[in-house]
């Protein structure tokens, strides 16, 4: 698959904006461990398309499960900005982020995988769909073959979002675990999006677990390649709304 | 009222529970049309279908997995593993997410869940069907663990394992399953957890046991009754959380303590028993706390009964508290 930038934006979908968003909270915290003030932080870029694209396919009762990168699911649940570089900062509050159905693990990388089966096994009476959102580091890990092998056995309905580089081919290990497998741009939100939303209605209709591998270049935000000459604007309204707002609480 | 063994009251409060809840489900290896590798699922499969007794694939880490994420949706999974020389390859899950899941969400997300596991040797299992990982559970903060010793308690425990809010470690004593045999009432009961049971009372001497080594400390205090040595014996039922009152009244009665796993010694649940003894009844002692344990190696293929400790061993480390 050819990598295209997104044809330069001028009217910004929401989805973009969400996504400048993320970038924005991505760079304040990169900027902040560089400076000594933060434990290392886990950048997104490159992947911000990805994280924005993914968590907005889901319905508010389906459960997502997240990893250390800025949580754009609870932004997308209604999670303010300031509340959540609060929790990414100082780890306060995770119960906020909890109380929206988003399970942050940040134990390994693929640690999640089987507990992410387990909600979608258990819920998928509810018609409850689970997102399980991923890097592409995870295939080394064992809970990755554990959670996939579970997956498919109890053919659960959960959709992997994988942030990957396209060097590895998903598609015969997904066969492998009797799992559907997919790709698509990871520079665009809406393209995320719709995969996203058609994984999610298969594993809806019981058709079962997806494989989504998601390509990403992590040299240079989304936002950036997208050639929007609107983000360093949108950035610095988003940089400004979360200091406010971090000053009022 | 009817009489069961130890695997006849863990089926038997697993059916109840399911009967009375259906978000108690049942996963592991073989637990469903083989009725487990010890029989303690048998006839659950038939009764509840395999929508909640599933046989999983091998992989400890799935089971305990998987079974974390269905216990926070809301369900009550037990998780059978079949040997705790298994437990291993899921140890991560179980002190990474299991133990923490309610403290790293605020309190939200909670795993009301329980993992049976049979322990200890005696069976001829050699080093991997034999061990007794009490003390890597008991380490860290977030479990519970309890371990029955008899019929009665097994069913009584177990069922309150399975309404327990968060995470239970119920270890099962293989060496005596089906030899532990008693009467166990056919009602839903259960035993609250963090009360030891006297098993015998005494004033020279307390044992303290648990599990297949409670029935080594009764053999040993009916010897030592023959050499005019009154023996207590304190059987703990449950480690974490730890009946202190019950030891430390018998510490302060006899001022004499054995305590008998078989565990390896060092850095096992006894030498957590010898500090807190000490730390709160150290004017009434009247002799070290002895300890008769495991040996520290790995549990042998052929030497398994110089390896456990016996009832005479037993007796001899309460002479040597009666004698300092």
């Amino acid at each position: 698959m050819t990598q295209t930038a997104p044809h330069p934006i001028e009217n910004p979908s929401i989805l973009w904006q969400q996504t400048a968003r993320i970038a924005a909270i991505d760079r304040v915290l990169t900027r902040l461990a560089e400076q000594g003030l933060l434990p290392p932080h886990q950048s997104c870029v490159g992947e911000e398309a990805v994280l924005v694209g993914a968590a907005a396919a889901m319905e508010s009762d389906d459960w997502i499960f997240w990893g250390r990168q800025v949580n754009a699911a609870a932004l997308a649940r209604g999670l303010s900005t300031s509340a959540l570089l609060a929790y990414q900062l100082f780890d306060q509050d995770p119960a906020g982020i909890a109380a929206l159905k988003v399970v942050v693990s940040t134990a390994g990388p693929a640690t999640r995988i089987p507990h992410a089966v387990g909600v979608a096994h258990a819920a998928r009476n509810d018609q409850r769909v689970v997102l399980c959102e991923l890097g592409d580091g995870v295939v080394t890990d064992g809970d990755f073959h554990v959670g996939l092998t579970f997956a498919g056995v109890l053919s659960a309905p959960v959709v992997f979002v994988i942030r990957s580089d396209g060097q590895r081919d998903f598609a015969p290990r997904g066969a492998g675990y009797g799992i559907h497998t997919n790709r698509v741009s990871g520079d665009d939100p809406q393209a995320v999006h719709d995969a996203v939303a058609n994984a999610v209605q298969r594993a809806r209709a019981g058709d079962g677990p997806t494989l989504l591998e998601a390509i990403v270049q992590r040299d240079r935000s989304v936002v950036q390649k997208a050639q929007w000459s609107a983000f360093e604007e949108e950035t610095a309204r988003a940089l400004a709304a979360a200091e406010a707002k971090g000053n009022a609480s | 009222m009817s009489t069961m063994n130890i695997i006849q009251a863990v089926n038997h409060a697993m059916q109840l529970a399911m009967e009375r809840d259906d978000k108690v489900v049942v996963l592991g290896e073989d637990v469903g049309k083989f009725g487990g590798v010890f029989r303690a699922t048998a006839g659950l499969h038939e009764q509840f279908g395999e929508d909640r007794v599933i046989d999983t694939p091998l992989s400890e880490a799935g089971i305990i997995g998987t079974a974390i994420g269905m216990a926070m949706y809301g369900m009550r999974p037990i998780a059978e593993i079949q040997f705790a020389d298994f437990i291993f390859p899921a140890y991560d899950h179980i002190v990474t997410e299991m133990a923490k899941i309610r403290f790293r969400s605020g309190g939200h997300f909670t795993a009301p869940m329980v993992v049976r596991t049979p322990f200890g040797g005696g069976i001829r299992g050699g080093l991997y069907h034999s061990q007794s990982p009490e003390s890597l559970f008991t380490h860290v903060a977030g479990l519970k663990v309890i371990i029955p010793s008899n019929p009665h308690d097994a069913k009584g425990l177990l069922l309150t394992a399975i309404e327990d809010d968060d995470p239970v470690i119920f270890m099962e004593p293989k060496r005596v399953y089906r030899a532990a045999r008693g009467e166990v009432s056919e009602d839903y009961y259960t035993i609250p957890f963090g009360q030891a049971a006297v098993l015998r009372e005494g004033t020279d001497v307390t044992v303290i046991a648990y599990g297949a080594m409670v029935h080594t400390a009764m053999d040993a205090a009916a010897q030592a009754e023959n050499d005019g040595v009154s023996m207590e014996v304190i059987d703990l039922r449950s480690l974490i959380p730890l009946d202190i009152d019950t030891i430390v009244t018998s510490a302060k009665k006899t001022g004499r303590i054995v305590i008998v796993h078989e565990a390896p010694r060092t850095s096992g649940f006894g030498a957590e028993l010898a500090s807190l003894i000490q730390e709160h009844a150290f004017l009434y002692l009247e002799a070290p706390v002895q300890r008769v344990t495991g040996l520290d190696t790995p549990f042998p293929h052929t030497l398994e009964h110089e390896y456990l400790p016996d009832a005479n061993r037993i007796q001899q480390a309460a002479t040597a508290t009666i004698e300092f």
